[in-house]
């Protein structure tokens, strides 16, 4: 149970956004102040709201869970983002910047034809569009159970705000909340990680904690094997990744739509760098306190499953088998303490051959005890009938269970923060492909601003109920938000080769499209019929939009004669 | 206190960001993280 305190810190934080956010509906008369802010946002602004889009809630709880479940790895996903960062300055964001476009796929049209525009802008929200419910649903999963609300409380706490905010205040709001997101966000973090290095105990010390961890694998980032199945390894991070952060920071109207209200290409290029300069220290931060979680439950008694009311479920739905697993989880958790203890004070005192056979002591300990645990996670969906994802309620459990008053409220405030970010960028960049790339472009394209903007904020409204509703049935609709997650990975890669295609003079509209499809199809293929890990689906994506669309331009280069250059479509005077 | 003046403070007499050092600086930081990253697997890794 959290205490009222915590509630406080919850309920003004949530007043706070909601105030600020609508404070800023002051002023906005026309479209471009709605989805741009004028193109007057400094870097910074710019920059910590681009990081906040990307650190969604599912960050801070799921990823810290992994650091303590799985260690460092995952933060080569990351690898490819400085470089896709510095590539992205000198080609696409010059190219925005100076054709004043409101969407990525807008400069599309302008460099081939309004069906690319279309289909790209449609594969976006179609896309998104189911990708923002889960943005909401699986924050709310998480806090209805660790706050004890129930499902759809959860989904209004997170959903109310950010549309609010987000359909009066637009753009410029929202990218000024984030500021205070982000910092609510680092500073929790940085909390986090100091009340946990402080909490390590005293006769055990930093060093000897880390070699611990060190011991079960958990600090070995760098997996350098060339094996395209594997999920996570620095090639895939570094090419798979730079294909799929060129895409999503390039190609992708919620992040696009962030560095086009900058007041200046200077200012645009600066605040992509704020992400190539701090997000993979951030990351390695946040799986670095998901690393030291797991030291300290060497130490404290960690529960047999994290999450409270799955665990309360399957003891009461399978007791006998439940009191045996938590008979051998706790001698397991009892001699693993013991033999790290050992191996601290061995180390202490110099011994090294009692150091390493305490380590071999520790290790065995460690696999039983997570042997225990697997049985435990194997028992509780076959006695309860569910199977929620234990390694999200890690961190909320910790922290709600062992910090004292305050913190957790801080944290969970920090998760509804980055929660709200993300979905108000969704929603943002969802009614300005609306409005922009099919309202105006097909159906009303003479009107007043005053017309565009009321409808502008409909569209917010409207797709933010239609967020909430997915998010409500999520469970319900789990299937068919995998297809559509499914399909979305699909074009991501390809929309990179429409962009790439772009800055290619020699391709053609004809071609471009013809590729977009080849590409998807591609890789359609590639994922049925081979085991390749996702991040490669991009690189191959990209690569057959390229050549099947240079290929289809040269055999029908006269189909749609002279389409304009890159340059010629972004207006830039020589 | 409201951060809008900030916002709509106009671009020109600022001081210039030059983008190769920006890069540079980029690169630099990357690679003392990395290097960083290693130390802390080959100090405290097993095996």
């Amino acid at each position: 149970m959290m205490h009222p305190v915590d509630w406080l810190i919850i309920f003004a934080y949530l007043a706070y956004i909601i105030w600020d956010g609508l404070r800023r509906t002051r002023g906005r008369e026309d479209i471009e102040g709605y989805f741009l802010a004028n193109r007057s946002m400094p870097w910074w602004v710019v920059g910590l709201s681009v990081m906040a889009t990307q650190m969604s809630a599912i960050t801070l709880v799921g990823t810290t869970g992994q650091g303590a479940s799985d260690g460092m790895r995952f933060v080569q996903f990351y690898f490819g983002l400085p470089l896709a960062m510095l590539i992205l300055s000198v080609t696409l964001v010059p190219f925005f910047h100076r054709a004043k476009v409101y969407t990525a796929y807008e400069f599309l049209e302008r460099r081939f034809d309004a069906r690319t525009r279309s289909m790209t802008s449609g594969l976006f929200l179609l896309s998104r569009g189911m990708s923002a419910g889960v943005i909401i649903s699986a924050p709310a999963v998480i806090l209805s159970v660790v706050l004890g609300l129930s499902f759809p409380v959860s989904v209004a706490i997170i959903g109310v705000p950010a549309v609010a905010y987000t359909m009066f205040g637009g753009v410029e709001a929202v990218q000024w909340v984030d500021v205070k997101q982000m910092v609510l966000i680092v500073g929790g973090l940085g909390a986090l990680l100091v009340i946990l290095l402080a909490g390590i105990p005293g006769d055990v010390g930093i060093g000897n904690a880390l070699r611990l961890a060190g011991e079960t694998g958990r600090l070995d980032t760098f997996d350098f094997s060339f094996d395209l199945t594997e999920t996570y390894t620095f090639w895939s991070g570094v090419i798979g990744g730079l294909f799929l952060m060129l895409s999503y920071f390039g190609t992708d109207q919620s992040q696009v739509q962030r560095y086009l209200t900058a007041r200046s290409l200077d200012d645009a290029r600066s605040s992509l760098f704020m992400s190539a300069y701090w997000k993979i220290p951030l990351q390695a931060m946040v799986l670095m306190i998901g690393v030291l979680v797991f030291v300290y439950y060497l130490f404290s008694a960690p529960p047999l499953l994290f999450n409270a009311a799955h665990d309360a479920a399957t003891r009461a739905a399978a007791t006998t088998e439940y009191q045996a697993l938590d008979l051998r989880y706790e001698g397991a958790f009892q001699r693993r303490r013991d033999a790290a203890l050992d191996f601290a004070r061995a180390r202490d005192a110099g011994d090294d051959a009692l150091a390493d056979r305490s380590a071999d002591r520790f290790l065995a300990e460690n696999a039983a005890l997570e042997a225990v645990r697997g049985d435990a996670l194997g028992l509780a969906p076959r006695a309860t009938g569910q199977n929620p994802r234990d390694v999200n309620y890690i961190i909320p459990a910790f922290v709600l269970g062992e910090l004292p008053i305050a913190i957790p409220g801080l944290f969970i405030a920090a998760v509804l923060a980055a929660a709200m970010s993300s979905i108000a960028a969704e929603l943002n960049s969802l009614s300005t492909a609306t409005i922009i790339d099919f309202y105006r472009r097909r159906f009303r394209p003479v009107a007043s601003d005053a017309h565009y903007l009321r409808a502008s904020r409909i569209a917010t409204g409207l797709w933010g109920l239609f967020a909430c509703g997915v998010a409500l049935y999520a469970v319900a609709l789990g299937s068919l938000i995998e297809v559509v997650n499914r399909f979305g990975s699909f074009f991501y890669g390809s929309i990179l080769g429409v962009f790439m295609l772009a800055m290619i003079p020699l391709a053609r509209p004809t071609g471009a499209f013809i590729g977009l499809i080849s590409g998807m199809v591609a890789v359609g293929l590639v994922d049925a019929f081979t085991d390749i890990a996702f991040l490669w689906l991009n690189v191959v994506g990209a690569v057959a939009v390229v050549t099947v669309g240079l290929l289809f331009s040269f055999i029908l280069p006269g189909a749609d004669g002279g389409a304009p250059t890159a340059v010629e479509a972004a207006g830039i005077q020589d | 206190m409201s951060d809008e003046p900030l916002a709509r403070a106009p671009a020109a007499g600022r001081p210039r960001r030059s983008p190769g050092a920006l890069a540079a600086g980029v690169l630099i930081v990357q690679a003392l993280t990395l290097l960083a990253l290693w130390l802390l697997q080959s100090t405290f890794g097993g095996g």
